[in-house]
């Protein structure tokens, strides 16, 4: 089967080329434009088949490089950050103000993922993403400042220099969600069915080569405990300048946020490292403090990511389910319901989507065992 | 017994023009080969990179890049295979199909495939 024929020798002109390269993400870029290279015609069509395969590659990396719950869960903190479910009588209510910001940095997020080279997670790559993200809500916010100070918009749709602040304090929650997860992936990624020992070699590890591998888990995970204990330290920070600075009427809420994260800080530090092995450790030994520490990793990032979402449910039932009761709006009360369910959904998702990589990898590490001596190349 | 996965129509057909083409299956052929057996349908090429994807990531097809070619611009070419889970698919709606004709045959006969079987 040949495919439809091109000019001989033909090819777009090189600033199209370069364009048009641009555009792709670089996962698909090299298959994808070589392929319209083969199919070129004349500019014209080379542009224009581009620009109707864009769309389809972008949607594709899309659904391949975001995961639901935490997309969710980064508008949900984004979204509560910047109060977005508070309801006070205003020109413009402040859903609409917080949504604006929120949908710029999920926007920026969302194509920072579909423009990666890879999909390997580093502690920098994740503070880039939030840099992204708070570029975005930047630019957005200017534009509308600039938008209402041309009077083409009311100065309402502009955040408020508090919630400006209590935005920032949804920066580090968002490192750690975008990080938390697909880092401890990538701690756990040395043995696993993605990267097995089958897949590297004919043979079974030797113990020398498990316990260096064991090794490289633990380092990862001492370098993610680290990023999650920084953050988590950086968001108290901010809270606590927010509510000695600007002494919400949430104040108690705010004490309560920082109570929370106070005890996954100090449960990280206490508890988030990897246990190291002892040395002179014997394969099924290591291999079952290898299992052992996997399971407990899990424990501790399942329980915790209800941790972090504590504030938003009391936030939830602060602002719409006690707000509608108290107003008698029950359809109000009923939207916080549906909200804290929907988040409460997202949490569960991200849980099990990780328990389910986490047995995968458990299976893994179960069914090997020793290379003999004889087999060793 | 293992259940084979479900799949579309659309993942069907370049499924299909994988299993056609053997080891020339890339994005150009493939597209290519769907066109044809859609004819006269137009198939987009969009849609054929959005579902080799979808197909990849469930498992049914499996890729590689192969050297680079100077008519392409010095770019390597993503050629796909079918694995064994898209073989089963594969013949699992190849069966389901072929029940579907003999159903219908049974009503229409073979006037099932004219063009316009009723008036």
């Amino acid at each position: 089967m040949e495919p439809e024929s091109s000019k001989v020798g033909a090819a777009p002109p090189a600033w199209i080329d370069s364009v048009v390269r641009l555009l792709f993400p670089p996962v698909a870029r090299e298959a994808t434009v070589g392929d319209l290279w083969e199919r070129y015609r004349s500019p014209l069509q080379f542009t224009a088949e581009a620009l109707r395969v864009l769309p389809f590659v972008i949607g594709s990396q899309i659904r391949r490089s975001s995961s639901a719950p935490i997309l969710g869960l980064q508008a949900f903190i984004l979204f509560a950050c910047f109060d977005g479910f508070e309801i006070i009588p205003r020109n413009v209510p402040l859903w609409a103000t917080a949504a604006v910001p929120t949908l710029a940095a999920l926007l920026g997020l969302v194509t920072r993922d579909v423009y990666r080279k890879t999909d390997r997670r580093t502690i920098r790559r994740g503070l880039l993403d939030v840099v992204t993200a708070a570029l975005c809500i930047l630019f957005s916010e200017g534009v509308l400042a600039g938008l209402a100070a041309a009077r083409h918009l009311s100065p309402d749709w502009v955040l408020p220099g508090r919630l400006a602040i209590s935005g920032a304090m949804g920066l580090p929650i968002l490192y750690i969600l975008r990080m938390g997860p697909r880092l401890i992936a990538d701690a756990d990624a040395s043995i696993g069915p993605g990267r097995n020992w089958a897949a590297i070699s004919p043979f079974e590890p030797s113990a020398a080569e498990f316990a260096l591998d064991y090794h490289e888990f633990e380092r990862r995970a001492r370098w993610r405990n680290r990023a999650e204990v920084g953050a988590g330290l950086t968001t108290i920070s901010v809270a606590i300048f927010f509510l000695c600075r600007f002494k919400p009427s949430v104040a108690p809420l705010g004490w309560a946020f920082l109570s929370c994260y106070g005890c996954i800080v100090a449960l990280l530090a206490a508890n988030g490292a990897v246990r190291p092995s002892p040395p002179g450790l014997g394969f099924t030994s290591l291999q079952l403090l290898y299992i052992r520490e996997l399971a407990r990793q899990h424990r501790v990032r399942r329980f915790m990511w209800w941790w972090y979402f504590v504030p938003l449910f009391l936030g939830l039932t602060i602002h719409l389910v006690l707000h509608g009761i108290r107003s008698e709006q029950p359809l109000l009360s009923l939207l916080g319901v549906v909200v804290a369910l929907v988040l409460g959904s997202c949490i569960t998702r991200l849980n099990r989507d990780r328990g389910r990589s986490v047995q995968e990898k458990i299976d893994a590490l179960a069914s090997l065992g020793e290379r003999p001596p004889s087999l060793r190349p | 017994m293992v259940i084979p996965i479900s799949i579309g129509q659309f993942e069907q057909l370049i499924l299909t023009a994988i299993l056609a083409l053997g080891k020339n299956a890339y994005g150009v052929t493939i597209h290519s080969k769907a066109e044809e057996l859609t004819n006269p349908k137009k198939v987009s090429l969009g849609a054929v990179y959005a579902t080799l994807d979808r197909l990849e990531d469930k498992g049914l097809i499996g890729s590689w890049l192969s050297d680079p070619t100077p008519e392409r611009g010095g770019r390597s070419k993503r050629h796909y295979r079918l694995e064994n889970a898209g073989e089963r698919a594969l013949r699992e709606s190849a069966l389901t199909a072929n029940r579907i004709c003999e159903a219908i045959k049974q009503i229409w006969g073979d006037a099932l495939w004219s063009p316009s079987p009723r008036k």
